[in-house]
């Protein structure tokens, strides 16, 4: 597979770590239900069959985190952003 | 001599000699050892993988499933070569497989008579009972009888490259079709690459009597060639196999760039495997022959009709006196035709159908070959092909006959499209599958498509590419399609000869016959994927490229269901076998995986170090002196030398993350379980980060460089995953974070010294800096020089318990700086020492190491819940106050030591209360690591054992039922050695 | 495997010299640098503006956040990642570092990396070939030209390289503890071509 970073390039997969989904948040650790919410941020996962964004690590080129639009069926992928939010990824 | 007299694409002025099962012989250049095998009347090749039979050469190509022999000899030898694309070099030996004790007279042929019991489904039905005979008797039993070629005992001495490339258009065989799509898109200025299994590109047009542009059709070739070589933007692969398509455009093919000549020359690799990223493939892989089902159609001399026109029309060798060609289609007719021509004694072509196309009548009797209309053959004679039966309408009749060519129609070479799981669609009109849906960006032209015409060929070759490369924004050349003329080709479907004599084989390679799809029909394996698994049809290293279409459309008949609904079964990668040497390029025996040096380890190495690996990192593991007889003598020397004097060790590897920034300090509390931000500059503090879900990752030291400046090291084996998880806190869960992070692992080499003497060492080797207790305490760090000038970092920790600086100097000094503390150590006696006595040290110390962290256990499991914080959430906070974290019984982190002190411990071990029985339901935990303790003159461990905290002084069994060990042990405090810490503070 | 891997410990750095085919003109020269000094420089968060003007006032380079060489003669700024670059000079790793800090003050986190890689510059009319069988990105000209650079896995390994010109010579910063498994790769890679390896390269 080959996965689009947005600063390095289109590179091969065995250059990215996959963690999974990207959609869930780190719940608020002060909310009164945060060990249910972070249960649920820790193990449930939903696995779709078909568009999925998740989050890969280019750890053996820029090391930015990345979120990957996918599709599960096909691996055709849509696109990627920085995990950061911003266009740049300077994230820090 | 079976070398027909002229014609032919062979190098009549190079003779070669070679050798079959150690019989001289002689072909040509231009030869494979299959032709040339036949042209020395060698008909008799092999013998089946179950039953032994004797088989001759089927094909022509590499869907070969009878001709496979062992190649070359010794640490070279290479089994199941198919012969039919093996090509013929000088020197070339090569034997017969799979029999005993000769080719000619082979024992288990007897296997024959066994054949009910070796039936279909036989693994599952025949061998059932009783089950411990398996490994005993009848596994190595069918390992004798079935098998194939011996695999060479010697490592391989030759070297395999691998490359990547990159290209616009991948064009995957270079027939008619594919020299047009890459002249195509050659001259467009795309970036093309040409692959061909073969060793000179053609394709078809090398084994047919064909005319393009009123010339021969050679000729079409050779320009072709001869243009696209000299395009700087195309690259040629011909012995090239293209074996598998995968994701984003990439395709594995494997070069065999030697395998032609008796060595590989100098520098130069037996194979390399091209790892290609294209943007558009085109396959023009061209299409197989497929066998008539028939009573002893696996007879040496019966032959694909397309294997006897490329033996007679592109090697000039006549396999076999007389030929009967047996077809449902009129491209076999025109296969006879050229062998003829080419100087086969065509005795008879057999056609299934009434009624053959009129042209090609006239064609055979301008030609005086005899045809027989509505024939089938129903039976085969001789040990090598004699004669054959044919029934027709006028009754039955023999006739002698060395070669019976058979084709039931074309088979698509569809293998690649299906590698994304695209079904082959079943096309009635050609009796063939063709490609259905095609991995991205993959298009298909000519044969492989259905499409066997030659002036379609041409002209699809050309329109494809010429379409794939103005997607990509090309314009697109074009390329005037020269002319051919051919006959319309037709076939009618025909798979199996009913009432035929004898064992009719559907899979040659892995001896499936009809009856076997009877009998899986019959039992219920109807799915194609089942009758697969059951019969093994097409399960051999040919993946059945002759055999599945024929298998399941006779499933289909006995189904009454049509040929396209039974489907066909999926190809995989590889198209045709790969050796692993070849994926593997140079990563093999001391290259497998990069090796990691420490700064110190060519000092450590003159020291007489015995290294040991530490994932990629090679560490000194222990330094033994001369007459030392065994390691835990010279790791006892060390520990004790430490503890009494001082001593020396490597510990550059633990990873090392330079952070900093306004929001350093906060970024770290949210990262340990304990704080950072208040940590004063010039001060280390030991940290945990926990995992989110509660679990310990990491532990280490972190100290604070500047105001807004802190230097982290991680354990040796997780240094890299330390930094991605730090990287995923900061881009991923607080990108509002201002904090830059980078791994200083590499720039600075990092030597410990420990012992009551390690600060009268230090004092030599700083320039000028305060090092005493008060002006560098415990957990206090210093910036400046030593050596005269050279930059360093000192770190007042300790590992080992004793009073102990890490001294930190960029990497190249790393060795001065060793070199130097051992000449300032000198009157100390200081010792080098390694992770043997490191372990010993911290094990005596109590200190949690990575047997402890071992991804099970939470920071209050390892005594270390006080040091969490209360007063500030951090990963992995939530979730380590679960329930299950904090329960009464939970395991702590605990010391043993053996009741009678002579007893030896072993990690892993369990803890069982005395007086039960080793099970689960009584198991307590486990003992996590051990050392023998110098100091103590005996055995100490560290483990987790429940309510451990409240157990010290119990006694419990220590089970270790693997290396028969039950001894009694007794609970203690995890620091054996100097539990208030009071060495590590004078 | 060449005799000289698999009589050479895995730990060494190959040995200057000829090595691979030995006739004729070596096919690759793989020339190391001991003197040049290098630094990480990463920005700090909404910084690059910042830094990118620093840049151009304090060395008169036009820093580009992208993965390509901004230079000018007496040093370079490699992006590496969004906001990252390594900077390399041929000066004393102190001086580099005291220059940095002057130019970018606070705007910036530096890292001093001088004893963090083997510095390798690698060319010859083999180069490209060669490095087809150890680089995972497309080298041909129409694609990677002078100026682009680099961070990828080489015979498993991480490292960071660049185009210098278009003869083409190419610079790689291996990290130090991978350099011996590196160079040995590299003259499996090269061994048909013939590599020259200029020494001394631990400096
Ligand atoms: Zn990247």
């Amino acid at each position: 597979m080959r996965l689009p970073c947005p600063y390095c390039g289109v590179r091969d997969a065995h250059e990215f770590s996959y963690l999974g989904d990207a959609a869930p948040r780190r719940p608020d650790p002060a909310a009164p239900d945060a060990a249910d919410a972070f249960h649920d941020y820790v193990y449930l996962r939903d696995n779709p069959a078909g568009a999925i964004r998740e989050l890969w690590y280019h750890g053996a080129g820029c090391r930015r985190w990345i979120v990957v639009d996918r599709d599960t069926r096909t691996h055709a992928i849509a696109g990627a952003t920085f995990a950061s939010g911003s266009a740049s990824g300077d994230a820090s | 001599m079976s070398r027909l007299s002229e014609g032919g694409l062979i190098d009549r002025s190079k003779p070669l000699a070679f050798s079959f099962d150690g019989k001289a012989m002689r072909g040509y250049a231009g030869d494979t050892l299959a032709s040339a095998l036949l042209a020395n009347d060698v008909r008799l090749v092999g013998r089946s993988f179950k039953y032994h039979r004797p088989r001759g050469i089927f094909s022509s190509g590499s869907e070969e499933p009878n001709a496979l022999v062992e190649l070359r000899d010794g640490a070279r030898r290479e089994p199941n070569s198919r012969a039919t694309v093996v090509e013929l070099y000088d020197g070339l030996s090569a034997a017969s497989q799979n029999r005993w004790p000769s080719l000619d007279f082979d024992i288990q042929s007897v296997n024959g008579l066994l054949g009910p019991l070796l039936g279909a489904g036989f693994y599952y039905k025949t061998f059932m009972w009783p089950a411990a005979l398996w490994e005993k008797l009848y596994e190595p039993l069918i390992r004798r009888a079935a098998g194939l070629g011996r695999a060479a005992e010697a490592p391989d001495p030759d070297s395999y490259d691998r490359s990547f490339a990159f290209c616009d258009l991948l064009v995957i065989g270079g027939g008619a079709a594919g020299l047009m799509a890459a002249l195509t898109a050659g001259r467009s200025g795309a970036r093309v690459i040409l692959a061909d299994e073969d060793f000179r590109f053609g394709g078809r047009i090398l084994a047919e009597r064909a005319e393009i542009d009123d010339a021969p059709s050679l000729a079409f070739v050779e320009r072709a060639v001869a243009e696209l070589a000299a395009l700087p933007n195309v690259r040629l692969l011909p012995r090239t196999t293209v074996f598998g398509a995968y994701d984003g455009g990439t395709f594995g093919a494997l070069e065999r760039v030697a395998d032609h000549l008796p060595l590989p020359p100098a520098f130069t690799p037996r194979q390399r495997y091209w790892k290609i990223v294209a943007k558009r493939s085109l396959l023009c892989a061209g299409a197989i022959d497929r066998p008539i089902v028939f009573g002893g159609n696996d007879r040496p001399g019966v032959m694909s009709a397309q294997a006897l026109r490329t033996y007679a029309v592109r090697y000039a060798a006549n396999p076999g006196k007389r030929a009967v060609v047996f077809a449902n289609n009129g491209y076999a007719w025109s296969a006879a035709f050229d062998a003829a021509e080419a100087g086969v004694d065509i005795a008879a072509i057999v056609d299934v159908r009434p009624e053959a196309p009129p042209i090609q009548l006239e064609r055979a009797k301008r030609r005086g070959v005899r045809v027989i209309q509505g024939g089938q053959v129903v039976a085969t004679s001789g040990r090598l092909l004699s004669s054959v039966t044919v029934r027709s309408a006028t009754g039955e009749e023999k006739i002698a006959a060395e070669v019976l060519a058979i084709s039931g129609g074309s088979s698509p070479n569809v293998g690649l499209t299906s590698h994304f799981g695209g079904k082959p669609v079943y096309r009635a009109d050609i009796a063939g599958f063709v490609p259905g849906a095609c991995p991205p960006g993959m298009r298909v032209a000519g044969a492989a498509r259905g499409d066997y015409s030659l002036a379609r060929c041409l002209a699809a070759g050309a329109a494809e590419a010429a379409e794939a490369v103005s997607e990509l924004g090309f314009s697109a050349y074009a390329t005037p399609v020269p002319q051919a003329r051919d006959n319309a080709i037709t076939v009618t479907p025909f798979w199996h000869v009913p009432g035929s004599r004898g064992p009719a084989f559907v899979d040659l390679q892995n001896d499936v016959t009809a009856k076997d799809i009877t009998i899986a029909h019959t039992e219920g394996f109807r799915a194609v994927e089942l009758l697969k698994r059951y019969t093994t049809l097409g399960m051999a290293t040919d993946q059945g490229r002759t055999s599945n279409v024929t298998g399941l459309a006779m499933m289909a008949v006995l189904t009454g269901q049509d040929v396209g609904a039974t489907g066909t079964t999926l190809f995989r990668p590889p198209y045709t076998p790969v050796a692993l040497g070849a994926i593997a390029g140079h990563h093999r025996g001391k290259d497998f995986r990069a090796t990691r040096p420490t700064p110190t380890h060519d000092w450590a190495r003159a020291q007489g170090a015995v290294f040991v690996e530490a994932g990629l990192w090679l560490r000194a593991q222990y330094f033994p002196r001369p007459g030392e007889t065994d390691w835990l003598e010279t790791v006892n020397r060390e520990v004790t030398a430490t503890r009494t004097g001082v001593g020396l060790i490597d510990v550059s590897t633990f990873g090392k993350i330079d952070i900093q920034g306004p929001d350093a300090g906060a970024f770290l509390d949210r990262v340990y379980i304990n704080t950072f931000s208040t940590l004063p500059v010039g001060r280390a503090r030991y940290g945990v980060m926990l995992r989110e879900d509660g679990i310990v990752m990491d532990d280490g030291t972190t100290s604070r460089l500047g105001e807004r400046h802190y230097l982290m090291t991680t354990t040796t084996a997780n240094a890299a995953k330390v930094y991605q998880h730090l990287e995923f806190c900061l881009q991923v869960l607080w990108p509002e974070l201002d904090v830059q992070m980078a791994s200083v692992s590499e720039q600075w080499a990092q030597i410990s010294i420990a012992g009551p003497q390690a600060r009268a060492v230090l004092e030599q080797v700083v320039d000028g800096l305060d090092v005493s207790n008060a002006a560098l305490p415990y957990m206090g760090v210093a910036q400046g020089t030593v050596l005269s000038g050279v930059a360093a970092r000192i770190f007042r920790v300790s590992f080992s318990g004793e009073l102990g600086y890490e001294i930190a100097v960029p990497a190249r000094q790393g060795r001065r700086l060793a070199e130097a503390l051992m000449a300032a150590g000198a009157p100390f006696g200081i010792t080098p020492y390694g992770t043997e006595a490191l372990g010993v040290m911290r094990i005596e110390k109590g200190h949690v190491s990575g047997n402890e962290l071992n991804g099970q256990t939470s920071a209050r499991d390892l005594g270390l819940g006080r040091m969490a914080s209360t007063k500030k959430d951090y990963v992995g906070r939530v979730l380590s106050q679960r329930p299950a974290f904090l329960e009464e019984g939970r395991v702590s982190f605990v010391g043993f030591k053996p009741v009678n002190p002579g007893d030896r411990l072993r990690a892993g071990a369990h803890f069982l209360p005395h007086g039960r029985s080793g099970t689960t339901a009584n198991d307590e935990g486990y003992m996590t690591s051990v050392a023998f303790s110098p100091l103590l003159g005996h055995w100490i461990g560290l483990g987790l054992i429940a309510r451990g905290t409240e157990r010290i002084g119990e006694s419990v069994r220590a089970y270790d039922p693997v290396r028969g060990g039950d001894i009694p042990v007794e609970i203690c405090h995890p620091a054996f050695v100097d539990p208030e810490g009071e060495r590590l503070r004078v | 495997m060449s005799e000289i891997l698999s009589d050479l410990p895995v730990t060494d750095l190959l040995p200057p010299g000829r090595h691979g085919r030995a006739d004729g003109a070596p096919g690759v020269i793989a020339h190391p640098l001991s003197r040049l000094a290098v630094a990480t420089l990463v920005a700090c968060k909404g910084a690059v503006p910042r830094i990118t003007e620093a840049a151009l006032a304090a060395f008169g380079v036009a820093l580009a956040d992208a993965p390509k060489v901004s230079f000018t003669a007496d040093i370079a700024f490699i992006g590496t990642g969004p906001g990252r670059w390594l900077v390399t000079a041929s000066q004393a790793p102190e001086a580099l570092m005291a220059r940095l800090t002057d130019a970018f003050g606070d705007g910036a986190a530096l890292t001093d990396q001088s004893d963090a890689n083997l510095m390798l510059d690698l060319y010859g009319p083999a180069v490209g070939e060669t490095l087809a069988k150890l680089v995972p990105v497309d080298l041909d000209p129409s694609v990677f030209r002078p100026g682009d650079a680099a961070a990828t896995l080489v015979a498993l390994m991480p490292l960071t390289f660049w185009q210098l010109n278009d003869s083409p010579a190419y610079r790689f910063a291996i990290p130090r503890s991978f350099a011996p498994a590196f160079l040995r790769a590299l003259a499996s890679a090269a061994a048909s071509a013939g590599l020259e390896m200029a020494g001394p390269a631990r400096g």
